[in-house]
């Protein structure tokens, strides 16, 4: 039986464009590397390789972390390379993760963050020369932490979407909600 | 699944997953291949940084808000321990100042007695540090100036309390600044308690870095004063660089494991500068 909370309107394609400019404006912020912060954009991404495979594929994933790659100044296609393994795997898992209570998403999606990051670690390594520190272990669990928070909350956006009150406004006619 | 409405195409599916994931992959590597030889993402990232300037300067703005807040909201006595303590400083300073002018004038008569070339006055640029870039395998800060105020790749950074660093890019606006505690960072050294030279490389992961390729006859003790060598010419001579902070002694014929810690710190001094190297020197 699938839980109710998954069945949801389809996004429009704004809708999806705006999740991920959200998620990009995140990983945009400065927050220096003190603390493990969660890849937001590549949780996006992998809820909508869940919910979504049919249109959310690789090529998205691709050139989301190309920007990602320019934004950060490291070598060109790191992350198109982490963000293509990630996508692969959500969508390989995404008949099985719906189902899940929270605890077992999260352990499906632990391991995925981890081989991402680490992707990215293993190239840094060899180009770089640079060491993995523990944020390897850590960040992915704030990852997996953080798409409990984020799958939710689109999930319940989405459902808002689908009041009947809001898709009279849409149709054109006057609300009471428009004022 | 079930947020889409229509169901799979039966007929048309495309590549399988498995063959997109290997173009995607190789793509990558092509693409990682190419960047490294020619540096194809260098125009990519100097636009998209100036398009992102304005948008990070703006979800900058709630925390540099709550930081003047925070300044604007101190209480009068703090105010006046402050000025009073500045006052102090100023005084001592004023001492030093004199000292230093007549040290300078007696230095250049000397260099210019003994035919020295004579040590430029170094242009500067006063810049303020934004944020540190949110990357854990590297220590880099975003300073907010760049191009424009004629920053370039290699320029030194320095604050009032030592040195900070090395601009590693530059963008338009903004430039980027490896510090010392970068594991690709490395600095010619001079430590004057042992009379020798060496080489600081970060140590990446902590705030520190390690002395290399220390002479093994020589005495180091913690709290030894560090300073720049400027035997690379990029580095003005005489900067401080940091105290020794650690010191393991290594077995017959290896070098000892020789750590310091930065003077400068730039999470709490927010102003630095950047010493012009480009600008033409006599």
């Amino acid at each position: 039986m699938r839980p109710q909370a998954i069945i949801g309107r389809a996004p429009s394609r704004q809708f999806i464009l705006m999740s991920f400019a959200a998620g990009l404006g995140f990983n945009l912020m400065p927050w220096g590397p003190e603390w493990p912060i969660p890849d937001l954009l590549a949780i996006i991404l992998v809820f909508w390789n869940i919910f979504l495979p049919s249109r959310i594929g690789l090529a998205p994933a691709w050139l989301l972390g190309l920007i990602m790659d320019v934004h950060q100044g490291v070598l060109l296609g790191q992350h198109a390379l982490a963000y293509s393994l990630l996508s692969y795997g959500a969508i390989t898992l995404h008949r099985r993760i719906p189902d899940f209570t929270v605890w077992g998403q999260m352990a499906h999606l632990y391991p995925l963050f981890l081989l991402a990051l680490a992707s990215v670690y293993l190239i840094r390594w060899f180009v770089e020369g640079a060491v993995p520190t523990e944020t390897l272990l850590i960040q992915p669990l704030t990852e997996a932490i953080a798409w409990v928070v984020v799958s939710r909350s689109i999930q319940g956006l989405l459902q808002r979407k689908a009041r009947p009150s809001r898709m009279k406004t849409k149709a054109g006619a006057t609300g009471p909600n428009q004022a | 699944m079930a947020l889409s409405q229509s169901p799979p195409p039966f007929f048309r599916q495309g590549l399988s997953a498995r063959i997109k994931l290997i173009i995607a992959l190789s793509a990558a590597a092509v693409l990682m291949q190419l960047d490294s030889e020619v540096n194809i993402a260098k125009p990519l990232r100097q636009g998209l940084s100036v398009v992102l300037y304005p948008i990070a300067e703006t979800l900058l703005l709630p925390r540099d808000l709550a930081l003047w807040l925070a300044d604007r909201l101190k209480t009068v006595s703090e105010l006046a321990a402050e000025v009073d303590r500045m006052r102090d400083a100023e005084l001592r300073n004023a001492e030093m100042l004199l000292l230093v002018d007549q040290v300078r004038t007696d230095n250049q008569n000397l260099r210019g007695l003994l035919e020295i070339r004579q040590q430029p006055s170094l242009p500067s640029i006063v810049a303020e540090v934004r944020a540190g870039l949110q990357d854990n395998l590297s220590r880099k800060v975003l300073i907010n100036k760049g191009m424009e105020h004629q920053v370039s790749v290699g320029d030194p950074v320095i604050n009032s309390q030592g040195v900070v660093g090395q601009v590693s890019r530059v963008f338009p606006l903004t430039s980027e600044v490896r510090l010392l505690s970068d594991e690709q960072l490395m600095v010619p050294i001079f430590l004057p308690n042992a009379g020798i030279r060496a080489i600081s490389q970060g140590l990446g992961e902590q705030d520190g870095f390690q002395i290399r390729f220390v002479n093994l006859a020589a005495e180091i003790k913690e709290g030894d004063l560090i300073l720049t060598s400027g035997l690379d010419g990029l580095y003005p001579a005489g900067l401080a660089v940091g105290q020794v902070s650690l010191v393991v002694a290594a077995p017959q014929g290896q070098f000892p494991t020789v750590v310091g810690r930065p003077t400068a710190s730039v999470a709490r001094h927010k102003e630095v500068l950047v010493i012009r190297r480009g600008a033409p020197t006599p």
